[in-house]
């Protein structure tokens, strides 16, 4: 959430938006972004619909994996990668989903 | 009259029995659940379904209103609050 946090303004230039995704209720996600100084959302999910819309969430286990998605601005996932969020990948997705909206 | 004292204890054995059976058909996932949740799953190239949850900013967020068609979205799925990412 932190590397999130330190490349906002980058994402901001590429007209994108983060958030975080948890199971976790409302109350303890705002603790947690205050605590952190996060300035995007934490989205409480705790059903974990998801989680299982984007393969986060493992049959019989509790909690989300670590995953990053990317949603365009057209509402079509153009990334999806299991782990800690790999923040060079993302910007060069955003770079080129930039570059894409600018030739529309 | 063995017989008669027996019978009763062989019927609740037997009660009991189909008891736990119809407990475990009822607690048991359906056949098949775990294939659903994954033709559930989307994959990239798909179009993403539109979505409404509560944020740690205590509001509601609409996929629809707040991010279709102005901006591209990051959502990075961690296992829990306060877990290092």
């Amino acid at each position: 959430m932190e590397g999130h946090q330190r490349n906002l303004y980058l994402y901001d230039r590429f007209n994108a938006r983060v958030a975080g995704v948890s199971r976790d209720q409302v109350a303890t996600l705002e603790h947690w972004a205050k605590d952190l100084g996060l300035e995007f959302p934490i989205f409480s999910n705790p059903i974990g619909h998801l989680g299982i819309w984007f393969g986060a969430l493992q049959a019989g286990y509790p909690m989300f994996n670590r995953t990053t998605v990317i949603i365009d601005k057209w509402g079509v996932i153009r990334y999806m990668q299991p782990g800690n969020p790999n923040y060079r990948e993302i910007l060069t997705v955003l770079k080129q989903l930039h570059e894409e909206e600018g030739r529309r | 009259m063995e017989n008669i004292i027996q019978r009763p204890r062989e019927a609740a054995w037997a009660w009991a029995l189909l008891t736990a059976l119809f407990a475990c058909l009822l607690l048991a996932p359906p056949a098949g659940a775990a294939q659903q949740r994954a033709d559930m799953a989307k994959r990239v190239g798909d179009r993403a379904p539109i979505f409404q949850v509560v944020t740690s900013e205590r509001r509601l967020m609409d996929y629809d209103k707040d991010y279709y068609g102005r901006h591209h979205l990051v959502m990075t799925f961690v296992p829990a609050a306060f877990t290092p990412v």
